[in-house]
């Protein structure tokens, strides 16, 4: 028996349980709604108990009892026959018929009750709270509440404007009275922002904005005004409204006035316009080292993310990207411009994107190098703000060049600290014949190979300009000259130091290696001698092979006199020497060509004046210009003073002093939009003073005070000091200069 | 004892004796009618004694009399009652009087044969009253608070102001803060012990005009002890027109022109190019006139800046139209030198000896060095240093004429600009340029020995004019008498008592322009400092003692009423005789 009464009580749990369920539902829903509405936890608790308390007295969850759940049961399961209350009652008190129909009773019932549930409207309760729950959100994410807010919302009475008459003597008319106010800034449409209506009169808006300003008073009135800066706009009477709009593109100041029927004037409170210019986009690129450097053999890909942020919202954003080829006077640049990998969101306010360059397929070759940065642009119209990153450098190790060797054991660039030019060698090579007969053979061997290794020197600084691989392969053991080099060191030490006597020590020591450089200028590039690359302008042939042959001749004489003069016979050198001087003269004059086509522009220099030492066409020149900054702040200076002498002779403020306080207050407002919290309240008193004369000592020495802080200090002025002169200074003077 | 005699009615002295002596004669004739000859005699003596007791009723004898000596004490703001006592010990009979300021306390009739001053003094126009006596000022201590002061109280706008004074006794944790006119805190000091300080207050002065600003002192709680109006006068700047010629452009000029040529003043700078070819800059000028050294064009310039070479290369027209400059019309010169032989020659003769010293630094900034040349400049007899530490002269001037030629041994000062220390360049150059440039002449120099004046207090001032009989103007246009110097004929002395406090003026009415601002203050303000100068001024008045060793005399009037018994005696004999 007492199983059948615990299924009983059983039921009668589970549907007070759904009842508080339903309950708790309604109380979820509402206050999710209201949540969403709101944004106060505060309220929204107190609103789910309020709902909860309410939904619980209309749902009852407590009432159904046991007596009502057999009820319920026998009502909605025929085969219990209306017996269920029978389990209730002790059996010991039922009669026999009784006890029987009980026993049938609860084998059925154990059977039957679970096909049906306790009565419930969990599902209605549920729909009810979701919809709650969707349509607060939606109120939430569209801002709903915005439109209603200021209209529900009573005004700040701090905000409230007040007015002020301007004469305040007169004051027998009533002050018609400000119903309502309101402000509207409409944000560029850009920004995405939605339209925002308030009753503060202080502004801070995007630059580009349009404000919209909204006064009804209790009283008609001849007119209302916005003061803004120097200039006064009449606002549009419609119904009833007065309304004025103004698009702001910079930083201001402006407060009302108006002019009732009886021809009072009253003004209000100073109010800022705080305008911030739109941002450009902020570039951020992560993941890569600022230089880059792979070696050939490397797989040459580089992956990097930059993380773009704009305050209103990205336009566009790109890679410039330019690889440069070549060095020295033969570079070459070739610009391309690379989208990120995946595509920006036109609008979206940051943007992590990623990007990855093959180096093999920007055409890159070893000694090449690629520098690029990031452009982006916001959707600032009409012209748009575009910010770009730091330049990012990646480079391909040449294989075959390098800017000086290791050679043996000596970590140092043998380059040599001077050389001479090829005139002054022909002049030194001259001065060593005609001395022949004076100078003794060793001395005179020594001096024409000091000239050989000087003609060494020269020719591998003009072996530069054929391109770096003439000039460095020098000192370099590559793995062409590697054998050569180690036969060499090997054979000089076994020759031991014969040329001592006859040369420096860093002359000599690679001679060999200069026989092999042919061999790799040859190897270098063997297709160049074949191939026409015309569709490249630095590749054009028009000057380049000329010079080069010219140069290569050059170099060719310049061996032959080196071997002369390494022979001690510096007369037969000579001619070679001539040669390549004549031959480095015509280089020179077509490098000036090659200079000029690089972009460098020089001035026309007429042979015949030049270096002639004339000066008639020098002329002298003249420069004139003022520095003299107009003194700063002309009126704030004298209404300074002014309330100084106001407060120290007590007298009135006139109308001349209202017409400088305006002027001061004109002057104040430009330094206030820069730093409108320093100055606002000056500004204020500034402005009261220039609309009405009555005041007190307190707020005159506030506004000096505050017109003081805006004036730019400075400590030291030249000037001219005063000295009275009569007779007896000039005695004075006499006396002074006579005992000197 | 005749020197004691004298008469009210000395006047009438002859007239008397002789209608006396006429009398007597009539009186003796006709005596001798008469038969009686018994009582002749003593009739004529009796006649002679009423004559000349009613001669003496007439003339009013007085005789000298010594006085009743008695010694006095005064009693002055500030004495110290342990003081009076004690001098009330040593002198029983004292008198102790109080002192007002502008009250006769000595009764003329009844003069102290010695007074002993206590407290802070009498004022200094009191001290005629005591003239001739025998004073002891016994002073007072020092007062509490500022009791020395000293300020420049008329500057140019854009120059900063320094208030130097000197606090004494002051209570530890007290400041001391220099308030604006706006009663913006500028500058302050605090007190560290009870030690007297000397305090300076600085501030920049950006606006033109007359200021009261305040000198607050205030204790560690930041109460009110006492706040003093000094008046601060800023006027408007006087631009320079300056000329600089250089052989070649340098860092130095460059730095040098932009200093000047921000600051608003007309510089024309004239370097070199190339042999005979210049380049001419014009700063906040027009091109006109021309530079070409002549003594008309010179006469446009406050002052030349030339660099050694150029000076050199000059022709010697040019150097005597320059001098002639410099001497007649004050334009100051100052050479750029790089050339330190032991005499050169600018015009006038410099020298230079050695200074192993290769920095050197102003004393308002010792911490930042400025590199110099290894030289000091020699002093001389007309040398007057512009910069100077320990002995050793960095730049200096020499007079010549009205105007004067400076010339320094700093090297590269720009350099100070790129350290970051312009300040300390502008007030080197600031130096040099305000005593070299040429001097501002005005129609009349005022001068007065203090900044600050009190209501209804004298006020002297002088004035130098050259104007042969000056006349001076108040703000009502009133006349204010003046006094010629006996050894200037131009310099003029006056005195005013100021009935209103702030800021006064007065004119000379040849030329209105010629204005002398004065500040007037209460006598309720700086009351330490003007104890502190009260007591100063009765030190020095009353150093020597004024012992006359003469006892205090009067003439003082006989009682004539025993000439009246006399007379009534004689003359009633005289009647009464013939009837008995």
């Amino acid at each position: 028996m007492i199983d059948a009464k615990n299924i009983l009580v059983k039921f009668k749990q589970r549907w007070q349980l759904l009842l508080y369920l339903e309950v708790f539902l309604y109380a979820l829903g509402s206050s999710f709604f209201f949540y969403f509405l709101s944004t106060n936890i505060l309220l929204t608790l107190l609103i789910f108990v309020v709902i909860a308390v309410i939904a619980s007295f209309i749902i009852k969850p407590w009432l159904p009892t046991i007596a009502a759940s057999t009820r319920y049961i026998d009502a909605h399961i025929e085969t219990l026959e209306h017996s269920t209350s029978l389990l209730l009652q002790p059996s010991d008190k039922l009669s026999s018929l009784a006890k029987l129909q009980q026993q049938k009773v609860v084998q059925r019932l154990s059977r039957e009750l679970k096909k049906i549930n306790p009565p419930h409207h969990l599902l209605r309760s549920s729909l009810v709270a979701a919809a709650l729950i969707i349509s607060g959100f939606l109120c939430y994410q569209l801002h709903i509440t915005s439109y209603f807010s200021t209209d529900t919302n009573p005004i700040n009475k701090k905000d409230i404007i007040s007015f002020q008459p301007t004469d305040s003597t007169d004051l027998k008319a009533k002050i018609p009275k400000l119903i309502n106010q309101s402000l509207t800034i409409q944000y560029p449409k850009y920004t995405n922002l939605r339209n925002l209506k308030t009753q503060q009169m202080d502004v801070k808006t995007v630059e580009g904005s349009r404000i919209k300003w909204q006064l009804e008073f209790s009283e008609p009135l001849k007119t209302v005004s916005i003061e803004n800066m120097e200039n006064s706009f009449t606002m549009d009477l419609s119904d009833g409204n007065y309304i004025y709009n103004l698009g702001v593109t910079n930083s201001s100041f402006y407060n009302f006035k108006f002019t009732d029927t009886t021809g009072n004037s009253y003004f209000s409170d100073l109010y800022a316009i705080e305008v911030t210019k739109d941002q450009g986009p902020t570039i951020e690129i992560k993941d890569i080292e600022q230089f880059t450097q792979f070696e050939f053999t490397d797989a040459k890909n580089v992956q990097f993310s930059s993380e773009i942020r704009d305050d209103y919202g990205l336009n566009e954003a790109y890679i410039i990207a330019t690889v440069s080829k070549g060095s020295g006077e033969s570079v070459k640049f070739r610009e391309e411009k690379l989208n990120f990998n995946n595509p920006i969101k036109r609008g979206s306010k940051v943007q992590n994107l990623l990007k990855s360059i093959h180096l093999d397929s920007m055409k890159m070759e070893p000694g090449d190098e690629l520098y690029f940065y990031v452009l982006a642009s916001d959707l600032k119209s009409p012209t748009p703000n575009i910010s770009r990153s730091e330049t990012y450098f990646l480079s391909i190790k040449d294989t075959t060049t390098n800017t000086f060797g290791v050679e043996g054991t000596l970590g140092v660039d043998r380059m040599p600290d001077y050389f001479r030019s090829q005139r002054q060698l022909i002049i030194d090579t001259e001065k060593l014949i005609r001395q022949r007969g004076k100078l003794s053979k060793k001395e005179f061997n020594f001096s024409s190979n000091e000239l050989g290794f000087d003609q060494k020197a020269l020719r591998i600084k003009y072996g530069e300009f054929m391109g770096a691989e003439q000039a460095d392969e020098e000192g370099v053991v590559s793995q062409e000259n590697l054998e050569l080099f180690e036969e060499e060191n090997k054979s000089q030490v076994e020759e031991g130091d014969l040329l001592d006597k006859y040369s420096h020590n860093h002359d000599g020591d690679n001679e060999h290696n200069l026989v092999e450089e042919k061999k790799a200028v040859e190897t270098k590039n063997p297709l160049e001698k074949f191939a026409h690359s015309h569709d490249d302008a630095e590749m054009a042939t028009l000057f380049e092979e000329s010079l080069r042959s010219k140069l290569h001749k050059a170099l060719g004489e310049m061996w032959d006199s080196e071997l002369y003069l390494r022979l001690y016979e510096p007369e037969k050198s000579l001619p070679y020497q001539f040669r390549a001087l004549a031959l480095l003269q015509d280089i020179k004059n077509s490098a000036r060509i090659y200079v000029h086509r690089i972009g460098f522009d020089p001035p026309p220099i007429k042979e015949d004046t030049r270096l002639s030492g004339k000066l008639e066409d020098i002329k002298n020149y003249r420069k004139i210009k003022s520095l003299k900054n107009d003194i700063a702040f002309p009126f704030i200076r004298n209404a300074i003073y002014r309330i100084e002498q106001l407060i120290s002779t007590n007298e009135a403020i006139t109308e001349k002093d209202q017409q400088l306080f305006e002027k001061a207050g004109n002057e104040l407002a430009q330094k206030a939009i820069e730093s409108p919290g320093n100055y606002l309240s000056t500004l204020q008193n500034l402005k009261q003073l220039s609309e009405n004369k009555n005041t007190t000592i307190a707020v005159l020495r506030s506004v000096q005070k505050g017109m003081l802080l805006a004036i730019p200090s400075s400590e030291f002025y030249p000037t001219k000091s005063i000295r009275f002169s009569d007779q007896i200074n000039q005695l004075l003077l006499k006396e002074l200069e006579k005992h000197d | 004892m005749i020197d004691n005699l004298s008469f009210i009615n000395n006047h009438w002295f002859w007239h008397v004796v002789f209608t006396a002596l006429f009398l007597w004669l009539v009186f003796a004739w006709k005596e001798w009618q008469q038969v009686n000859k018994s009582r002749r005699y003593l009739k004529l003596i009796l006649a002679l004694i009423a004559l000349t007791s009613l001669s003496l009723i007439i003339l009013k004898p007085m005789v000298v009399s010594k006085l009743d000596t008695y010694e006095m004490v005064l009693l002055t703001k500030g004495y110290h009652v342990e003081k009076l006592d004690s001098i009330k010990n040593e002198h029983k009979k004292i008198q102790v009087q109080n002192y007002k300021a502008n009250r006769s306390f000595i009764n003329p009739n009844k003069k102290p044969s010695s007074i002993y001053v206590l407290g802070e003094g009498i004022a200094a126009f009191d001290f005629y009253q005591l003239d001739s006596l025998n004073v002891t000022y016994l002073g007072r201590n020092t007062p509490s608070g500022v009791v020395k002061l000293n300020y420049e109280q008329k500057q140019t706008v854009g120059n900063s102001i320094a208030v130097q004074g000197l606090y004494t006794q002051p209570k530890k944790g007290t400041k001391l803060i220099l308030e604006s006119a706006a009663e913006t805190s500028l500058d302050s000091v605090m007190f560290p012990n009870d030690s007297a300080q000397i305090f300076n207050l600085s501030t920049q002065l950006n606006v033109v005009g007359n200021y009261e600003y305040h000198l607050v002192e205030k204790d560690s709680l930041d109460r009110v002890i006492a706040s003093n109006p000094i008046g601060i006068r800023v006027v408007p700047e006087r631009t320079l027109s300056v000329f600089i010629v250089n052989w070649f452009p340098t860092f130095e000029t460059k730095y040098l022109k932009n200093f000047l040529a921000e600051k608003g003043h007309e510089v024309i700078v004239r370097s070199q190019v190339t042999r005979g070819k210049f380049k001419y800059e014009y700063f906040n000028r027009s091109t006109t006139p021309s530079v070409d050294f002549s003594e008309k064009s010179l006469q446009n310039f406050d002052m030349v800046i030339m660099d050694a070479q150029s000076f050199k290369n000059l022709s010697r027209r040019q150097k005597n139209n320059l001098e002639a400059t410099v001497r007649n019309e004050g334009l100051g010169l100052f050479i750029q030198t790089s050339n330190f032989n032991s005499s050169v020659n600018y015009l006038t003769d410099f020298g230079f000896q050695l200074d192993k010293n290769t920095t050197t630094n102003l004393s308002n900034y010792p911490k930042i060095h400025i590199s110099k040349y290894p030289y000091r400049i020699k002093p001389q007899f007309s040398l007057h240093p512009i910069h100077q530490i320990n002995n050793s002269v960095q730049s200096a001037y020499k007079p010549l004429g009205n105007g004067q030629i400076g010339i320094a041994v700093f090297e590269n000062t720009f350099q100070l600009i790129l350290n970051g220390h312009s300040n300390v360049y502008q007030s080197l150059w600031t130096e040099i340029i305000n005593v070299l440039s040429k001097k501002h002449l005005p129609l009349a120099s005022w001068n007065a020995n203090s900044n600050i004046h009190f209501k209804d207090q004298p006020f002297n001032f002088s004035v130098r004019s050259h104007s042969k009989n000056p006349i001076v103007l108040n703000e009502h246009n009133q006349i204010i008498p003046l006094i010629n110097s006996i050894d200037n004929n131009s310099l003029w002395f006056g005195t005013v008592y100021p009935k209103n406090t702030g800021w006064q003026q007065q004119h000379l009415q040849q030329d209105s322009t010629a204005v002398f601002n004065y500040y007037v203050t209460d006598t309720l303000n700086w009351k330490a400092l003007q104890s502190y100068q009260t007591s100063n001024a009765n030190k020095k008045q009353f150093k020597q003692k004024q012992t006359t060793g003469k006892p205090h005399t009067t003439r003082q009037a006989l009682s004539l009423i025993w000439m009246y018994m006399l007379f009534l005696f004689s003359i009633s004999y005289l009647w009464l005789e013939p009837k008995l």
